[in-house]
């Protein structure tokens, strides 16, 4: 067991706690740095789509995680950063104008959306945003002069200033340089006074009334940061996908998100990246079971001379073939983890990282949460 | 005029008069407690004072200042801290950031430069720590900084509720129920802070209690109400010998 002795106020708002876990990241981005040489181009596309979801997760965590409103439409402010990024990049403009300017009206529609967040919270807000990712769906599909509709609109391979990000290992830089960068950001933000005034939005609206913060700017300001994000995002996501058409950014994308968040920890970014690694890597997994899984089985039975053993890995294999499986094992690992792991992957971490380092007197009491039922809900 | 006045606050909840025209005025650097029977609208002219209610008719002010129509928000810019009757903490929070964030309305860094983390936003930022500091010696919460509130006991998450108002640096205190749910002990140390909160921090503090022995310990003026309406005022011995005290305590 490691003790920390705190010398100096800094030491609670470093960006690394202590040297150590600092030299873990370091450890980290060498490992993030060195993948591509190490991995066949195929998985380094599909750690590259893991960045990209991790960014959208960023973005809604900070709606979902740390200001308490919930999005079910953020499909859209990706679709939104996307198809102005691909647009604007068909006009000609520069890389990095078109991407801070798709960045800026994803930021600004965030700001619309926002509004009505300012009367409206939990199922209510949820249904909101609903609407407004179905009203933009529509939009792409119908603004044809724009968006081509559903003829679909190519993009092109990005080049910056002149370098061309053409191969998966270039773009998969490109994608972890952005990750990083949204995650500094956002730390920045969460160690300082917004940051705090979106975690007391999230805990207690009245009090944070009481101590100041202005909600209504405190809340817009949450949509509109992570509707920028969520541009970032949809604009790396419309190189990654290379050719946009409305029906990719629909409700099920919106909630695969809201998945991505739970499923990873609610109110923390290290929860926002473990869930990008589920929800990115889970189909390319279900993908490889349905091919192997019949497979080996069936060698199994072969060599056991067990029959049954055949039949049943056909029988799983059938069942990974059905349309919509995908889907249902999403939902079925949404249930499990808000009814055994409310904290998520990141709790789980937190778990076993406690266990190791109060090696042999962990008690699982320490996580246990007594119910308390003091709130007033009077003022709501 | 007086440091903080309320004249003639009313306010109407459909046809309940929850507050019903009452008036009282509170000096500098005492300390005015506000009694009565449950629904006297006791916790209701609390939420009139911090405007989360807004008035039915009525004027309040503030250092001569009218705060009748003030954003809920500045409220606490002018000066006016507030705790709440059932603990309103930021519960998945640490102790340290429910602090800080009652640091909010001194709050000078700019978003851009936040996003940035830039050297001044951590120079503002120890500047508040040192603020918050200064609350948790003056309440011995130290042990508790790092812990979230929601694995603290209910009596330490109390004190933090006080801390947290001190944190704001008001010049007007309001505490809703500071003793309830507290035992014995607790009632005592709480007796002994919001004295030294008037004595050392020259705090004016403004407070509803059902404790008598904690209103009679601290209070220099109480005042009565019933029905929204107030029955008494004066000394704590004054108001507790009051015979409209005791009727609309015990009945008759």
């Amino acid at each position: 067991m490691r003790f920390q002795f705190k010398t100096s106020y800094n030491q609670d708002i470093r960006l690394f706690r202590d040297t150590v876990s600092a030299s873990w990241y370091g450890l980290l981005a060498v490992a993030a740095l060195a993948l591509p040489v190490m991995l066949s181009e195929y998985y380094v596309g599909e750690t590259t789509w893991v960045f990209i979801y991790a960014i959208g997760g960023v973005s809604l965590m900070v709606l979902v995680g740390y200001t308490g409103l919930v999005s079910l439409g953020h499909a859209a402010f990706l679709g939104i950063g996307a198809y102005a990024h691909a647009y604007f990049l068909q006009h000609g403009l520069p890389w990095v104008v078109s991407l801070v300017l798709a960045v800026l009206i994803t930021t600004a529609s965030g700001l619309v959306v926002g509004l009505p967040a300012l009367r409206m919270t939990g199922i209510y807000l949820a249904i909101a945003t609903l609407a407004f990712a179905v009203i933009i769906q529509e939009v792409f599909s119908r603004w044809e002069s724009v968006t081509h509709g559903f003829a679909g609109m190519p993009v092109a391979k990005p080049v910056i200033f002149g370098v061309p990000f053409e191969d998966d290992r270039s773009f998969y830089y490109l994608c972890l340089l952005f990750l990083v960068l949204a995650l500094w950001l956002t730390r920045n933000l969460l160690r300082s006074p917004t940051g705090r005034a979106w975690i007391a939005i999230r805990d207690s609206e009245i009090a944070a009334q009481s101590m100041g913060v202005n909600l209504a700017i405190y809340k817009s300001m949450a949509f509109a940061y992570s509707a920028a994000l969520m541009g970032l995002a949809g604009a790396l996501f419309a190189h990654k996908i290379a050719y946009l058409a409305p029906d990719i950014f629909t409700i099920l994308l919106s909630i695969q998100f809201l998945l991505l968040v739970i499923v990873g920890g609610l109110g923390s970014l290290h929860g926002a990246v473990f869930g990008a690694i589920f929800v990115a890597l889970l189909p390319p997994v279900i993908a490889i079971l349905r091919d192997s899984i019949p497979d080996s089985m069936a060698d199994a039975a072969r060599t056991s001379g067990i029959a049954a053993i055949g039949v049943v890995g056909e029988l799983i294999g059938n069942f990974l073939k059905k349309p919509g499986v995908e889907a249902g094992i999403f939902g079925l690992i949404l249930v499990l983890v808000i009814l055994l792991e409310p904290l998520g992957i990141y709790g789980r971490w937190l778990k076993i990282r406690l266990f190791f380092s109060t090696f042999p007197m962990y008690k699982s009491a320490t996580f246990k949460r007594q119910k308390s039922y003091m709130r007033s809900e009077r003022l709501r | 005029m007086s440091f903080f006045e309320a004249d003639q606050l009313s306010i109407n909840f459909g046809g309940i008069r929850a507050v019903d025209g009452v008036s009282f005025d509170v000096e500098q650097g005492e300390v005015f407690t506000i009694i009565g029977p449950n629904g006297a609208g006791k916790t209701t002219i609390f939420n009139l004072v911090s405007r989360i209610y807004e008035p039915t008719a009525g004027r309040l002010s503030f250092d001569g200042t009218d705060i009748t129509n003030v954003a809920p928000h500045r409220i606490a810019a002018l000066g006016i801290a507030r705790t709440f009757q059932n603990i309103e903490l930021f519960e998945h929070a640490t102790l340290l950031q429910n602090l800080l964030l009652a640091r909010h309305a001194h709050k000078k860094s700019g978003f851009f430069s936040e996003l940035l983390f830039l050297p001044s936003v951590r120079r503002l930022e120890i500047e508040h720590r040192e603020a918050v500091e200064k609350a948790i010696d003056f309440l011995d919460l130290q042990q508790y900084r790092d812990s979230l509130i929601v694995n603290l006991p209910y009596g330490v998450r109390k004190v933090t509720e006080l801390a947290r108002a001190l944190c704001t640096d008001p010049r007007l205190l309001l505490l809703d129920e500071p003793s309830s749910g507290l035992n014995v002990e607790e009632t005592e140390d709480m007796a002994f802070w919001i004295q030294d909160i008037r004595d050392l921090l020259g705090i004016t503090v403004l407070m509803v209690e059902h404790d008598m022995s904690l209103v009679s310990a601290v209070s220099d003026r109480v005042l009565a109400l019933n029905y929204g309406r107030p029955i008494a005022l004066g000394t704590p011995a004054e108001v507790q010998a009051h015979p409209e005290v005791i009727r609309a305590y015990l009945g008759g």
